[in-house]
Order: structure tokens, then C-alpha cells, then sequence
């Protein structure tokens, strides 16, 4: 409780409070804009963090940007059909049937209360569930570390619903993009080819707002996006009882599932927001009305994926071990601010801990206050054409990058991670686990060798120590898991 | 697109030969003892070529939906704009933020987006000073002054 007040301190100071309410603002404008997720606005919002002066005031703020988003999309998906997020999609099926039968209101309302609730249930989660976690990963050693980082990459690969194959070259070229540059160990230079401006390395930042920002934006050029009709049937913006009493289960289901899901390394507000719509229309005693505006359809998933958008910061804050792509700027973020998330933050670092704990009970009032009243104004964000914004985020960028380090060499660099997040895009693989792979791989380069040398160059050190050797065990169950899913599924198909 | 899956799984497999072959003959694996520079490279690509050839094997067979990687004329607009960047690139320092952004926020209404030139006019001056106030003024990051130093 001592450490909650102590961060409710510093998310309350004056400056703390802007940024949060900057990042909330943000994040539900991304949220309700398609095509620029989460992942893709904080990577552009990176250089700005090194010119933020306090870790906790650069993570309050992106962390508002990461759950505001998850507000922001439920608005398009409910009134346009267009879901701003990929976590609002499952949210259009009911949502925007609830609009066209003038019940927008309802839908809207129902998902930011919902919305608000599993936030503040994921925050107290959060806030039970890490320190445990945090004083249990101090007994980690490296091949502890190793095991988990590992086990985490594929989960998030797994977990992602993209193809195995497709998530492992994605992970792996991650990995191989981090060695670029001196190895710490032996001081040897790796895949140069003799270019001087990469013995340092490619920089996050430049790889980040390459791949999800240029990416994005040359990808989206191929199509020219057409003014869509917004419509304004929202009706009154309260349920009523009989919804309410409808959604309210709806609502603390989601949140549960959400907190639960969002832990995992890949499950994120995706995964969350479509658990929890299966659930619900298999709970409920009419599931015929769902996909024809039943409000459960959108509690479920709105409080779900808000709760998970929450829980999947205790992988980060607690383990230092990212569990999506959005994070995994987070992580960065942090890096840029000199500190490193892990197991020590929270005695370290307490004001960076419990200060962005704390921001998420205010963030999650400042989104209700902004989502309701100002309905009308985020639909009208979607006015501003694509031929606007999209030379903007590509100024942004490549001027964003320039600040990072002055070098004209970094902006040739961008080039090359916005032509490989375009070429992944344009051939379907899901770009999600390279950013995290890239962030992880020192880690996991670092905690492979420190583990051969403690074993003399044993590799059964990472199964006979029993947290890594039970880590190690899972990630074998889920690659037969998974194998034996991909064997049926292609047997079944010559007979469907 | 199974060609062209094809394609980019037999570019993966290349790349992956060719990173096999730098890690082990040029960077050495080293031992599991006193694993060297290139052995963490080294297994990734193993498994980066594991997984390409997989991919390529899952798109063998006859297309059954053959479509063109890019719909008609869909490729201009992104290549217009990368060789738009690249060109923003190589003049940034020498010109200067103002002049390469001007052009480049010009070049970009013009020919990507083939706007009016009223909206050309007002576009290119707005963003430039934009993110000139954005960057040089509020977050005090020095850009290149070029030919207006």
C-alpha cells in the first residue's frame, strides 16, 4: 500500500499528469484511426523519449498511448465497422449491429464502462500479482533466464495465430538483426560487410519505426482509401437496465479472462477479446442473437482485451521479458531512459514501478471522460484523409530518427527496415515477433553462454535446474501441441 | 500467391545459406564450452532454413487462386515514395531540414498523391513548419541548417 501512495505521488505531479493524459489522447485517436496500431505510434513516439526527463514520466506516458488504443477502437468498430485496432475487431460483429438498430449508445457505453472496469481490476492484479512474481525471478540465474526468454518468444509466436513456420523466420531474423555489429564477448565485428556506420549495431529506434511505421505506410499506399460514411445513429448514450443486466457478467468474465490471457507472452488483447466472445455466446442462453447485436458480444471482448492490455505489463515490469510487439517498445523505451525492467525495478526503481501503476488508475479515468463525451469528435477524426497522414508519419519518422543519434546513416537504415517491414507485410508474416526478438537477443545470447560456461559447456544445465528445466518442458508440450494440431488440420482437409 | 511465396521461401533459404556459411567459416561457431561470435547466428539461420524450406514445401503444387502480387499498377505509389525517401535521404544534410523537407513534402503531394496545387502549396509549407517547431523548437533538437546556414 506504502509503494501504491508513493506512486500515486508521482502520477500526480503536474507533468506526469499531462503526459498521461497525452497518452490517452493519443492512444484512443491510434486506437480509432485504422491502420496505425499501437506498436507502430510509440515506435514513432521514440525519439521523443529521450527527451523526456524521468523514466516514470516516458513509460506513464506510452503505457497511456498502449490501453488508450484499446479504448479508441471499440468507437470505430461499433458505429463504422472499421475496427481501429486489431483487438476491436471481434467488438464490430455485435457492436456495429447494435448501431445499425440505433442501440449505438448502449454498445459504446457498455464497452468503456466495461472497459474501465477490467482496467481497474487488471491494475489491482497487477499490483497483487508482481511483487510475488518480482521476488520469485530473483532466484533466476542465466539459464533460468534463458529458458524464459526463449519459452516467451515462442509463446508469442504460438499464441499469435499467424503461421509456425512464418513466426519462426520472423523470430530468427529478430535474433540475427540484434548480432549485426561488435559481439561484447570476443569484440569481433558480425555481418558489417565493411560498412563502418553498423559496427555499433542497428538501433532500435530505426528498426522499430521502419518496420511498423514506414512499413505500414508503403503498404497502405497501395490502396487509395476512400472517404468512408460515418454514420450518426448512436441513440442515447446509457444502457439501460435490461442491457445492463446483460452485460454486466459479460463484464467481469472478460475482465478475469483478459487479466489471465494477457499475461501470457503473445496472448495479448487479441487472443483476450476473442476468448472471451467465444465464451460468452457459448455461456449465453440465446446465442443465436450473437452476431445480430447482442451487448455481451461487446462487454466480453472490450473489458477483455482492456484487461489484458493491462496484466501484460506484469511479464514486463516483473520479469523484464516483453510479451508483444507493443511492449516490447515499452522495453526499449525504458532501455533509452537507462533502466532496465526485471525482477530489481521495483526495489530500484520504485518510482518507475508504482508510478505507472498508479497512472493506470487515473489513465483509466481520463479515457472514460474522454471517450464518452467526445464520441462525436473521434468519429470525425476520420475525416483527415490518408493523402494527409501519411506524409506526415513518414516526416515524422524519418526526422524522429535523424534526432536520435544526427547521423544522415541512420535515415538509409530506416529506408531498409521500412522495405523489409513492407516486403513481411506483402507476403503475410505477421512482423509482431522481430522487434521482440531483437530487444531479447542480447539477453538470450548473454544468458547462453554465461549458462555453457557454468556447466562447462553441458547444454543439460537448461533441463536439470528445475525452474529452466520446467520452462524448457512446456515449450516442448506446446511444439507437440502445435505439431499435432498442424498434422490433423492438414490431414482433415482432403476430406472437407 | 504460391509463386510468389515460393519465391520469397527460396530468397529466405539463401539468406539463410549465406548466414550459415559467414557464421561457421567466418565468425567460428567456437565450442559449447567457449561458444564463439557465430554460433548464435549460426543456429538461427539453421532454424530460419528449416522453416523456409517448409514454407516453401506448403506452397508447392498448382495455384488454385493465382493473383499478381500487386493489383494493377498498385506497385507505383509505394515505389514512388521509396525512391521519394531515398532521395529525402541523400539531400537532408546537404540542403539542409527546411529546403529537402520543403521539396520533400512537395514531391510527395505531387506525385504520390497527384494533389491540386493549392493543396501542394499549403501542405508543403504547413508540414515543414510543423515539424520544424516540433522538433527544432519544442523537443530542441538541432536539424542540419545546409545551404541556409
Amino acid at each position: 500500500m506504502e509503494g501504491l501512495l508513493g506512486g500515486f505521488a508521482v502520477a500526480l505531479t503536474p507533468v506526469n499528469l499531462l503526459w498521461a493524459f497525452i497518452g490517452c489522447l493519443l492512444g484512443t485517436a491510434v486506437g480509432v484511426l485504422p491502420g496505425l496500431g499501437p506498436a507502430a505510434t510509440i515506435s514513432l513516439l521514440l525519439p521523443v523519449v529521450y527527451q523526456l526527463g524521468s523514466p516514470a514520466t516516458a513509460i506513464i506516458f506510452l503505457a497511456g498511448i498502449y490501453y488508450g488504443a484499446m479504448y479508441g477502437g471499440s468507437t470505430t468498430s461499433i458505429l463504422l465497422n472499421l475496427p481501429g485496432e486489431a483487438a476491436s475487431v471481434v467488438t464490430a460483429i455485435d457492436g456495429y449491429k447494435m448501431a445499425q438498430k440505433g442501440r449505438g449508445g448502449s454498445a459504446l457505453a457498455i464497452a468503456a464502462i466495461g472497459s474501465f472496469i477490467a482496467g481497474t481490476i487488471g491494475v489491482i492484479g497487477l499490483q497483487i500479482a508482481a511483487p510475488p512474481l518480482a521476488e520469485w525471478a530473483l532466484k533466476f540465474g542465466p539459464p533460468e533466464y534463458f529458458a524464459l526468454t526463449l519459452v516467451g518468444l515462442l509463446l508469442a509466436v504460438f499464441l499469435s495465430g499467424a503461421s509456425l513456420a512464418k513466426g519462426l523466420i520472423t523470430l530468427c531474423l529478430g535474433l540475427i538483426l540484434a548480432s549485426v555489429g561488435l559481439d561484447p564477448v570476443t569484440g569481433r565485428v558480425r555481418f558489417t560487410m565493411g560498412i563502418t556506420g553498423l559496427e555499433s549495431g542497428f538501433d532500435f529506434v530505426t528498426l522499430a519505426m521502419g518496420i511498423f511505421g514506414l512499413g505500414e505506410i508503403f503498404y497502405s499506399l497501395e490502396e487509395t482509401m476512400e472517404a468512408t460514411l460515418v454514420t450518426d445513429k448512436i441513440g442515447r448514450i446509457w444502457p439501460t437496465m435490461k442491457e445492463w443486466a446483460e452485460a454486466r457478467w459479460a463484464v467481469i468474465r472478460g475482465s478475469i479472462i483478459g487479466f489471465f490471457v494477457g499475461i501470457l507472452p503473445g496472448g495479448g488483447a487479441v487472443l483476450a477479446s476473442l476468448t472471451s466472445y467465444a465464451l460468452e455466446k457459448r455461456l449465453s442462453k440465446h446465442p443465436e442473437e450473437f452476431g445480430e447485436g447482442a451487448i455481451a458480444g461487446v462487454a466480453g471482448p472490450e473489458s477483455a482485451n482492456n484487461a489484458a492490455s493491462t496484466s501484460s505489463f506484469i511479464p514486463l515490469l516483473t520479469l523484464g521479458i516483453p510479451g508483444n510487439a507493443s511492449i516490447a517498445m515499452i522495453y526499449a523505451a525504458l532501455l533509452i531512459q537507462g533502466v532496465t525492467p526485471g525482477p530489481f525495478l521495483m526495489t530500484e526503481h520504485p518510482d518507475v514501478f508504482w508510478g505507472v501503476v498508479a497512472s493506470m488508475y487515473i489513465g483509466n479515468v481520463i479515457l472514460v471522460a474522454l471517450n464518452l463525451p467526445l464520441v462525436g469528435m473521434w468519429v470525425q477524426l476520420l475525416r483527415v484523409p490518408f493523402s494527409y497522414l501519411a506524409p506526415v508519419v513518414v516526416l515524422f519518422t524519418t526526422v524522429g530518427v535523424y534526432s536520435v543519434a544526427m547521423s544522415n546513416f541512420d535515415l538509409f537504415t530506416l529506408l531498409f527496415f521500412g522495405l523489409l517491414g513492407y516486403a513481411l507485410r506483402k507476403h503475410d508474416f505477421e512482423p509482431g515477433p522481430l522487434p521482440m526478438a531483437f530487444v531479447l537477443a542480447p539477453m538470450i545470447e548473454n544468458s547462453m553462454r554465461q549458462s555453457l560456461l557454468m556447466s562447462h559447456g553441458s547444454p543439460a544445465i537448461f533441463v536439470t535446474r528445475p525452474i529452466s528445466g520446467t520452462l524448457i518442458g512446456i515449450f516442448v508440450v506446446m511444439v507437440i501441441i502445435q505439431v499435432i494440431g498442424a498434422v490433423r488440420k492438414k490431414a482433415a482437409k482432403p476430406a472437407a | 500467391m504460391k509463386k510468389h511465396n515460393r519465391i520469397a521461401g527460396l530468397f529466405i533459404v539463401a539468406l539463410s545459406l549465406a548466414i550459415m556459411y559467414y557464421s561457421a567459416f567466418t565468425l567460428r561457431l567456437g565450442t559449447l564450452r567457449n561458444p564463439n561470435s557465430g554460433f548464435v547466428p549460426f543456429v538461427c539461420a539453421t532454424v530460419m532454413l528449416g522453416c523456409a524450406i517448409v514454407y516453401v514445401i506448403a506452397n508447392l503444387g498448382a495455384d488454385e487462386n493465382p493473383q499478381p502480387l500487386w493489383a494493377q499498377g498498385a506497385w507505383k505509389r509505394p515505389l514512388l515514395a521509396v525512391l521519394l525517401l531515398l532521395g529525402y535521404a541523400l539531400l537532408f544534410e546537404p540542403l539542409g531540414y527546411v529546403v529537402s523537407t520543403l521539396a520533400f513534402a512537395v514531391a510527395w503531394q505531387a506525385i504520390v498523391e497527384r494533389a491540386n496545387w493549392k493543396v501542394i502549396a499549403i501542405f508543403g509549407v504547413t508540414s515543414t513548419l510543423f515539424m520544424w517547431a516540433l522538433f527544432e523548437k519544442l523537443l530542441r533538437v538541432p536539424l542540419p541548417g545546409g545551404i541556409l546556414r
